[in-house]
């Protein structure tokens, strides 16, 4: 990888360290300490999966299904100011103000403890449940937004009402380098399918080079432009960008200080090679049949996740450094009824794709390098949503939710944190979502106070404070 | 977060590491303490602010304390108060008070130092004050410095630029070549290349003026208000509508808020001043309120709006008024007085407070539609796309509070203070402004009096008239005489209808159920819900009785209702009619149950059905008796009431509904009050309310919508009808008057396209005759003809718009009615004739009514009439005056300061002061003070004028240098090396095309940009097929709000973009290589030029490389770029050559423009 695709002597007429000083304003891309994962592997749901019926069984609920909180031997909840710290809505609040929902409403599946770390899972997920003794769980999250932009908030760490920030993924990419000249270093799958959450992905001040880049599956045409117009061959395209790098290669002679020119051939040389490069990425044609078998692209239930999934780990495999998967159609997660058979569905489409994910990562080796990351939006209430008459549905929680992450500096079958009895607040301080981030670029070797923008002064909330419990 | 064991071992080892070589090292006062103490102490003890009497700028300071005394002692440096304060365990003992605690290395750091003894320079100043600062004082102009080149110095900015270069021992370039100067004047000025001959031209002139001819000639061209409008559409954040594009739902600016995009072009091209234009776009509707022409500047504040909170829109408009204007970040203010510029959290509140009262108004523009009133917010309605009408900011809610919040966060309220008056920071004025309410002129308040609009709706109406006369003349002009079979069969089948009549009368089956007429629900298809709100009504007291006469012809779901909220379609109590089941709510619910049955087979259809309100129990007792063999079906079974009571409550009502396929008849519906005898019931004085549906009140075969108190619900589908008729119980009746109606219509059509030619003209004229009326009462009214009577005018306007308003529908229901015969006329085998015949029968259903209304309201004695816009409040508070008139006067150090940065930035590609929407103290200083201030003052005094700003700035001979470094005698070596950023101006900086100029040059040059100006956004997703300039595309901040080219290509962020981005990645290479726009584009540029050069030859393609670089690059290209490109061409010929292509002459030099196009000079402006 490296060197240009037309044999131009440009080497001769330009130190490459010039080239490379004027690729972009990002600083030094050296880590801050030596970093433990080479890249990670941000898997969001969308639409807030029940922390309850996925990762944090609450027992009392099905002990006092159907009581009010305040019935309950536990703390009204309710009353607690932690409901009101964590818990903002966009409307004025006059005009919006979302109910609680206080009838408590049971498990709607069995649980059960796995592996040797006995950790404790429900029953949709008896794929994810044979790796249990490698994932690394985070039960006392919060996040303040009671409603779905809070999928923004995740990744960037601001309410709605906040002037926005980068998301994380653009972070990484900015501060990182690159390991791979041909591919983008923030690689987006599945997603953002809605126009109000490409901030979710996007890298606002720090400069659209950083923004996630958006790949279709589609080998034949996976980024826009990403494709030799239908008019040309290969080999007048290739002599055609050869007489671009040839007549900038003179005037680079003329403007030898000119570090966006020397920037710019370097550019069009990476594009040139991307053609090639980004295609072969996403292309399954030269994984075995195991392999796809292995993340259910076999089956259409599993075909998408799984596919994407399989995506996520070519691409790290060559280097790209953050690679944002939207595993399932945007907001499915949110179960405000039929929350049971919504979430059997959904959990059967990503349980056996994501394990899959985690065997392969293993048994290549990849696991020790990279940093998988299971999250969504927010929690789901203990109470009954009764809603337009609703009698098997549960609302968006943000008061406390649970996230996993798997990988490189971590450790394994753990269990950090907690939520109350009743799966309603996150315990203690608990984790705001900029922990997470904190934490994903501590492992990539960066401190997130150092990834400063001059006259972007950053808050103390958008930092986040690394959860060094969870640090192997 | 959670506090764990290994992390405090690991600090506490740190700690003592870190504690060890602090305490063995000298500590350096300026290094070491001064920079911890700036960063996190100054902003409350410093200059700023003096917290508890206490400073910490100067070493002094520190040791001579607070307040409350001593902070530092040299002694015991651990009990020094410094000490203790910043490394306390207690959070509201803990300095600094925000953010994080300082680290253990900070604060070993002070401890050392005032181990060490505190030691400081003696010579130290102190923060100077902030008043003080550079940006706050008004500019002034300084003595343009001696002419230190006068060869070099054409005009007095370089006398400034050139002074600093010299005194910098640094030369300035030359000027740069003419056809590099000329293109770079071109994209600078309008956004375009010049043309191969504008270029050829430039370089045969060698009139000493030449160049400033076309600077003039560009200036006045209208390109230019384009080129700049997006300029400031950046820095104005312009933006289309967002919220929910997906949806569609409209949260964020407005669809109409183009029309102030197009105001920025206009007022760019006319010069107006930019202290003018900042004052239209903050108060255009208090300054000149009835210019409807400058009201669209208030797009800049109707930008901001946010449908879902008022605070957001509101915090934006502050945020930006201050970054955009002033230069100054208030929005640092609203959770805390600002950390360096003397902007107190007061202030914050006090700058909203000018924009509390607004709100947006959506006038009608004349010759457009009526797009009706702004849409108010209702949190559960979606906000439609109105693209019709200019929004406008107006001040709806003069004493709106300004709350006083803390913690950037609204709910927490400050009340106690009481609403906060505007008003501007103290250190930027002497004399706080005093806000006056300003009277506004009436055609200000009341929009529907502007001539302009009378004009356009008397226009529209005349030509109406010309056009109904036309039609009159075609329709009249072809034969219209009834075919005698026609009449013949009319004749029959009155005379069938006749005899039936006679017998069903004889015979005891009358056509009513009860009386002569019965209302009759036909919901055939479709569906009818008719409504009374009854408001005859007085009370409704327990033992109250309901009843009607109910005939079901056909059965499938007839209902009775009382209606809880008749908008919300909310039931209280319910008896429904479905095939065969009577059914209603249990008592205190709304679950249905069965009350009872009847069999519609045996022939049980009539029913008499009675309510006994039992108000006390909240109940009803329902009885339904059934004609049919007498029979009691329901006997008093308690049903749900559900608190319904109509009395004063508009919400509340009586329906009836036929649910598709039922058709029911109904009959004396009758209310009786509480009665203690059965026979009382037949006393006619105990009845409250009775409909019987007889004439005259109720006109056979008309709908009842309108009569007495009915109307239409929404749930309504047409064609289903409810009309009083006198056939309605009988069917054979029925039918045969259907025939008489079908026949009459077969007669009438022959007349009906000349009736409904002739209704139409008198309708147009009457139109004329309604608007002439209603013109001259409205400006009797509001005293623009004061000799006139208003009420005699009003009278006459009344009467002829109702007249107006009858003939119109009379006209409509003719229409309606010879579409409907034209549908009959179908041959019977046409699969549409069905379709055809529905489509016209639901229309003729829409207006039959229409036109009964209009008849019952031209009987009214009302002389009112309908005006022509809503009314707004006749005073604004004059708060955006103030504020505008502050912002723009001369004493205001800072806008102009700031304007001139912003176009000094877009000309150089570099402001003078970087932080372009910060001149506070932590902004940046500026590069070129005397000269900012300079021109500061030359822009003020020459009325704000840009273009003269532009002119000035684009004769220098600064602006005219060759952006290269130069390697020569010219000294180019040496000032890379002492000023590689190229701050002094030694040279023109390079310069990047925006996304726009990308996409339009690329047209431009292909000869297919459609230089159309203005009018409503084109969707951006047809940026690559259609060619308008890009400023006409939307743009706003969701997905989808760039075009593909705006996305690679730094299209702005339209939530904030001061200054645009230049990024170069890889994408923008394939996009300009790959894209089918591009390779189209390049097809046409090089037909062009082949048909211009004409030598493209197999030998010689030189003179056609030439000309494509002189279109392209707008230069000639030197001896080894012909060499590159001949080869080029000939290493292509042989590979085309060894494939079967069709024109591969042509397809080599498709792709040599298209290498030229992606050569780094194309975007890259010299």
């Amino acid at each position: 990888m490296g060197m240009g695709f037309t044999g131009l002597a440009l080497g001769a007429m330009l130190a490459e360290e010039k080239i490379a000083r004027a690729a972009d304003r990002q600083p030094a891309a050296t880590t801050h300490f030596p970093g433990r994962a080479k890249s990670v592997i941000w898997i969001f749901l969308s639409g807030g999966y029940s922390h309850v019926e996925t990762f944090d069984p609450k027992p009392a609920l099905n002990r006092y299904a159907g009581m009010t909180f305040d019935k309950t031997p536990f703390d009204n909840p309710v009353d607690s100011p932690l409901h009101k710290k964590r818990f903002r809505s966009v409307a004025a609040d006059e005009i919006n103000v979302r109910d609680v929902y206080p009838t408590i409403y049971p498990m709607q599946v069995r649980w059960r403890k796995h592996g040797n770390s006995g950790i404790e899972m429900t029953d949709w997920w008896p794929h994810l449940a044979t790796q249990i003794d490698d994932l690394c769980f985070v039960r006392n999250m919060w996040t303040t937004d009671n409603d779905h932009a809070a999928e923004n908030q995740i990744h960037t760490g601001r309410h709605r009402l906040d002037e926005q920030q980068p998301s994380i993924g653009a972070w990484a990419d900015y501060g990182l380098g690159t390991l791979n000249e041909n591919l983008p270093k923030f690689a987006v799958l599945g997603g953002p399918t809605r126009s109000d959450t490409r901030l979710s992905i996007d890298s606002l001040y720090l400069g659209p080079q950083h923004s996630g880049v958006p790949l279709a599956l589609d080998p034949k045409n996976p980024l826009p432009f990403g494709q030799r117009n239908a008019k040309q061959s290969l080999e007048e395209q290739r002599q055609e960008y050869e007489l671009i790098g040839k007549l900038n290669a003179l005037s680079a002679v003329e403007y030898p200080e000119d570090q966006e020119l020397l920037a710019r051939i370097r550019a069009y040389e990476l594009a040139f090679r991307m053609q090639a490069a980004v295609p072969e990425a996403i292309d399954f044609s030269t994984e075995t049949e195991d392999t796809t078998k292995r993340y259910g692209i076999d089956n259409d239930v599993t075909k998408l996740a799984g596919q994407r999934l399989l995506a996520a780990r070519r691409l790290v495999e060559r280097g790209v450094r953050f690679v944002q998967v939207f595993p399932s159609p945007y907001g499915v997660w949110d179960s405000h009824q039929k929350l049971k058979e919504n979430h059997t569905k959904l959990c059967a489409s990503v349980d056996l794709p994501v394990a899959g994910l985690m065997q392969d990562l293993k048994q290549r080796g990849l696991l020790d390098e990279t940093l998988v990351v299971f999250c969504t939006e927010f929690g789901r209430t203990p109470g009954l949503e009764r809603r337009a008459g609703g009698t098997d549905g549960r609302d968006h929680h943000p008061n406390g939710f649970t996230i996993w992450m798997a990988g490189a500096g971590l450790k394994k079958g753990y269990v950090h944190g907690a939520t109350d009895e009743l799966g309603y607040h996150a315990l203690g301080e608990g984790h705001y979502v900029t922990d997470m981030h904190a934490t994903v670029l501590h492992l990539l070797g960066l401190d997130n106070r150092l990834l400063e923008v001059p006259g972007r002064k950053r808050l103390e909330i958008d930092h986040g404070q690394v959860i060094h419990d969870i640090l192997s | 977060m959670s506090t764990l064991p290994e992390s405090v071992l690991t600090l506490a080892l740190t700690l003592t590491l870190v504690t060890e070589v602090i305490a063995h090292s000298p500590i350096d006062y300026l290094r070491d303490v001064k920079p911890i103490l700036k960063e996190r102490c100054y902003a409350c003890h410093g200059a700023l602010k003096q917290e508890s009497g206490l400073r910490l700028d100067t070493g002094n300071a520190i040791r001579r304390g607070g307040d409350g005394g001593s902070i530092v002692d040299v002694e015991a440096a651990e009990i020094s108060s410094l000490i203790a304060r910043i490394s306390s365990h207690d959070e509201s003992e803990r300095m600094p008070p925000e953010g994080e605690p300082l680290s253990a290395v900070q604060i070993e750091t002070l401890r050392n130092w005032i181990g060490q003894g505190a030691i400081s320079p003696d010579n130290e100043q102190p923060e100077p004050d902030p008043d003080q600062h550079w940006a706050f004082q008004p500019p002034t102009r300084s003595d343009l410095p001696a002419n230190v080149d006068s060869d070099t110095s054409r005009n007095p900015i370089d006398a400034f630029i050139d002074a600093k270069l010299h005194e910098h021992g640094l030369t300035a370039q030359s000027d740069a070549p003419k056809q590099v100067l000329l293109r770079r004047l071109y994209l600078d000025l309008i956004g375009l290349p010049p043309t191969r001959k504008e270029l050829h031209d430039c370089l045969n002139d060698d009139s000493p003026a030449a160049y400033e001819t076309v600077v003039d000639r560009l200036l006045n061209d209208p390109r230019y208000g384009e080129r700049w409008a997006r300029h400031w559409m950046d820095i104005w954040r312009y933006s289309d509508w967002y919220g929910r594009r997906y949806v569609p739902d409209v949260w964020n600016s407005a669809p109409q808020v183009w029309r102030w995009r197009d105001w920025i072009v206009r007022s760019l091209n006319e010069d107006h001043g930019y202290d003018r234009m900042l004052r239209e776009m903050l108060a255009a509707d208090e300054i000149c309120p009835e210019d409807d022409s400058a009201a669209v500047a208030t797009g800049y504040l109707i930008r901001n709006w946010y449908a879902l909170n008022p605070n957001d829109w509101m915090r934006s408009t502050v945020e930006h008024t201050g970054k955009a204007f002033l230069g100054l970040t208030f929005n640092c203010a609203h959770c805390h007085d600002h950390k360096y510029d003397p902007i107190l959290q007061d202030d914050y509140f006090r700058l909203r407070a000018f924009f509390e009262p607004i709100d947006i108004r959506q006038d009608r523009v004349p010759g457009e539609a009526d797009p009706g009133p702004f849409q108010e917010y209702d949190y559960g309605v979606l906000r439609k796309i109105q693209r019709l009408g200019a929004v406008r900011i107006y001040d709806k809610k003069p004493d709106a509070p300004t709350w006083f919040y803390t913690g950037g966060d609204e709910r927490r309220r400050v009340t106690e203070r009481g609403s906060i008056s505007p008003g501007v920071p103290e250190f930027l004025t002497a004399s706080a402004p005093k806000v006056t309410a300003v009277e506004l002129p009436t055609r200000a308040w009341y929009p529907g009096l502007r001539p302009a609009l009378h004009d356009a709706l008397l226009a529209e109406a005349g030509t109406a008239i010309v056009q109904a006369e036309k039609e009159l003349v075609t329709v009249s002009q072809t034969k219209n005489e009834v075919p005698t079979a026609t009449l013949e069969q009319l004749a029959q089948a009155e005379a069938a209808f006749r005899a039936a009549t006679e017998d069903a009368e004889k015979s005891g089956q009358p056509g009513a159920i009860d009386g002569r007429q019965s209302l009759i629900l036909d919901a055939t298809t479709g569906r009818r819900t008719v409504l009374n709100g009854i408001q005859q009504l007085t009370a409704l007291e327990h033992g109250t009785t309901l009843s009607f006469e109910l005939l079901i012809l056909n059965d499938e779901h007839f209902n009775f209702q009382l209606a809880k909220d008749v908008k919300k379609g909310l039931t209280a109590s319910y008896i429904g009619f479905k095939s065969g089941r009577i059914v209603s709510y249990q008592p205190g619910t709304f679950t249905e149950f069965e009350t009872g049955r009847y069999d519609f087979a045996a022939g049980q259809k009539r029913f008499q059905v009675s309510l006994l309100f039992e108000t006390q129990t909240d109940r009803c007792l329902l009885t339904v008796g059934s004609a049919t063999g007498e029979m009691v079906l329901v006997d008093r079974v308690p049903v749900a009431l559900n608190g319904w009571n109509p009395v004063g409550d508009p919400t509340k009502a009586i329906s009836f509904e036929c649910r598709t396929g039922s058709v029911a008849v109904v009959d004396d519906v009758t209310i009786t009050a509480p009665v203690q005898t059965e026979a009382a019931i037949e006393n006619e004085a105990a009845r409250l309310v009775t409909f019987n549906f007889e004439a005259p009140t109720y006109a056979e075969g008309r709908d009842i919508d309108g009569i007495e108190g009915w109307s239409i619900s929404s749930f309504s589908a047409a064609p289903a009808t409810s009309v009083v008729s006198s056939t309605a119980g009988n069917e054979s009746l029925r039918s045969l008057l259907t025939q008489v109606q079908t026949a009459q219509r077969a007669v009438d059509s022959v007349h009906l396209p000349v009736r409904a030619a002739t209704a139409k003209l008198a309708a147009a004229r009457a139109e004329v005759m309604s608007l002439d009326a209603r013109i001259a009462a409205d400006r009797s009214k509001y005293g623009e003809t004061p000799d006139t009577d208003f009420a005699e005018l009003a009278r006459a306007a009344s009467r002829f718009e109702r007249d107006a308003i009858v003939l119109k529908a009379e006209a409509d229901v003719l229409i309606h009615e010879l579409a409907l015969s034209a549908a009959e006329a179908v041959p019977m085998d046409d699969a549409e004739r069905p379709k055809k015949i529905e489509a016209a029968n639901k229309l003729l259903a829409v207006s039959r009514p229409v036109l009964d209304k209009a008849r019952v309201a031209s009987n009214d004695s009302t002389i009112e009439y309908s005006p022509f816009s809503p009314t707004y409040p006749k005073t604004s508070t004059g708060r955006r005056t103030v504020l505008a008139e502050w912002i723009t006067a001369r004493e205001n150090p800072l806008t102009a300061r700031v304007a001139v940065n912003h176009i000094w930035a877009r000309h150089f590609h570099s402001p003078l002061v970087s932080t372009v929407t910060d001149f506070g103290r932590s902004g940046a200083l500026p590069s070129h003070p005397e000269l900012l201030d300079w021109l500061a003052v030359e822009f003020m005094e020459n009325d704000w004028s840009m273009k003269h700003l532009h002119r000035l700035i684009v004769t220098s001979a600064a602006y005219r240098r060759v952006s290269s470094v130069g390697t020569n005698a010219s000294g180019g070596t040496k000032a890379i090396e002492s000023d590689r950023e190229n701050k002094l101006l030694w040279r023109m900086n390079i310069g990047r095309m925006e996304a726009e100029v990308v996409r339009d040059s690329v047209l431009y040059t292909a000869g297919k940009l459609d230089l159309t100006m203005g009018g409503q956004p084109l969707e951006n997703s047809e940026a690559l097929t259609t060619f308008r300039r890009s400023l006409y595309y939307s743009v706003y901040p969701e997905e989808g709000g760039k075009s593909a080219l705006g996305e690679l290509f730094d299209a702005p962020d339209a939530m904030e973009c001061y200054r645009r981005t230049r990024s170069i990645v890889p994408q923008q290479a394939l996009a300009l290589t790959n894209s089918d726009f591009v390779h189209e584009q390049n097809a046409a540029v090089t037909v062009v030029l082949m048909s211009e050069t004409d030598t493209a030859t197999e030998n010689n393609s030189k003179p056609f490389i030439t000309a494509a670089f002189e279109t392209i690059l707008s230069r000639p290209p030197s001896e080894a770029e012909l060499q590159l490109c001949c080869e080029a061409i000939e290493s292509q010929r042989e590979l085309l050559a060894k494939t079967e292509t069709a024109d591969p002459n042509i397809r080599v030099l498709e792709s040599v423009v298209r290498a030229i196009l992606n050569h780094n000079d194309f975007i890259t402006i010299r």
